[in-house]
């Protein structure tokens, strides 16, 4: 799955991470991409989103996924363009390269759901 | 125009079937940036370089990737890989997009979900829609 | 024969938008209908905003009316799946009792099915083919 939009503008990040996650639970591997603007989905440190802008955390959907044994993987042109340094990352998510991203999609992306 | 030879998604077994290979991208829109339509192809463009194929379906919106400046730059690109383009004719012309316009290694059709739905469901083994 | 056994594949075509306001809706409706036309199953998933694309007594005064299009569809052997939570969400569940399972939608026609999100992955398992469309 790949996202796309920075979270909570839209509903495209809680949408893709709610059926990525119940993808996992029920046994199917799921990889999710944070590419372009969706690179924002993975900082870490959202503060009571819920409470203040009454969304719930996208942060706290991406470790439930992980916890679930989802991979999260960012791509790393994506990050520098933005400045984004990989401590601000939420921990474990992966940095890829451009190519090793389009290779993954090849070898394992029966499926391919942009978001 | 010249229709190029589907060889590009096609691929033969041993035996003479056809083998299930390539990678299908449908575009309904335009990209929101430079670096998006470097994203949006990424996938072509390694498909080609590791020689299983890739065919650009371009639909609605998406036909304008024929046209403006910037992507149709990334088409071009795509389509010297090695890949296919194919664009609505239905589409195009609705949007006053003239045949001049396009890079002539575009094909037209006239059955764009036809031939999209032909091509993913019988010839490529992935599909990846923007 | 590849080809062949190909044919009774399921494409999987899932809506994320809401119809009119672009025209997502317009490529999975004639997606779907090429694909049946060519004797593959299809399944239609209607997910977030895009489960008003069925709801009835559509009018559209100047564009092709998707609810219709839709049953059409149906007709012709299309299974259309709708999200229970974002109908719950958006309006068009009445009275939805969680324990039993059970809802009303007087405003939903008879051939939508409304599936919980593990119905929608139960859908991704068994599709040959997925395409998205309006998350953009």
């Amino acid at each position: 799955m790949e996202l796309t939009h920075p979270p909570f503008g839209r509903e495209n990040t809680y949408a893709a991470l709610f059926v990525g996650s119940a993808s996992v639970s029920m046994g199917i591997e799921v990889t999710v991409l944070l590419a372009g603007e969706g690179i924002y989905v993975g900082l870490k440190g959202q503060n009571d989103p819920q409470g203040r802008i009454n969304l719930p955390s996208t942060e706290k959907q991406v470790r439930d996924f992980m916890e679930l044994g989802g991979r999260v993987v960012v791509e790393q042109q994506s990050l520098e363009d933005r400045g984004i340094a990989a401590g601000e990352l939420i921990e474990g998510l992966e940095i890829l390269d451009s190519s090793t991203i389009a290779d993954l999609m090849l070898d394992k992306g029966d499926h391919i759901m942009v978001f | 125009m010249l229709q190029p030879k589907l060889r590009t998604i096609h691929r033969k077994t041993a035996k003479g079937e056809r083998e299930m290979s390539g990678t299908c991208v449908l575009l309904m829109r335009l990209p929101a940036s430079e670096d998006e339509a470097r994203r949006m192809l990424g996938i072509i463009q390694r498909s080609t370089e590791r020689n299983s194929g890739a065919a650009i379906y371009l639909l609605g919106e998406g036909t304008f990737w024929a046209k403006g400046l910037m992507p149709k730059r990334y088409l071009s690109m795509a389509l010297d890989s090695g890949a296919a383009v194919k664009a609505s004719r239905r589409d195009l012309f609705a949007r006053g997009i003239s045949e001049c316009d396009l890079d002539q290694r575009i094909s037209l059709m006239d059955d764009l979900e036809g031939e999209l739905v032909e091509d993913v469901m019988g010839r490529a083994n992935r599909v990846v829609s923007w | 024969m590849v080809a062949e056994a190909r044919k009774k594949g399921t494409l999987a075509l899932v809506l994320f938008s809401a119809p009119y306001g672009n025209q997502y809706a317009n490529h999975v409706c004639n997606i779907a209908d090429r694909a049946l036309g060519m004797g593959y199953n299809v399944e239609i998933f209607l997910y977030g905003d895009a489960v008003h694309a069925h709801l009835t007594e559509q009018k559209p005064k100047n564009f092709v009316n998707i609810g219709e299009t839709l049953a059409r569809l149906a007709d012709r052997g299309a299974a259309v799946y709708s999200c229970l939570i974002c109908a719950i969400a958006r309006g068009y569940i009445r009275d939805y009792d969680e324990g039993r399972k059970v809802y009303n939608s007087p405003i939903t026609p008879p051939f939508v099915k409304y599936v919980t999100v593990q119905g929608f992955v139960n859908m991704i398992k068994k599709a040959d083919r997925i395409m998205m469309f309006g998350s953009s």
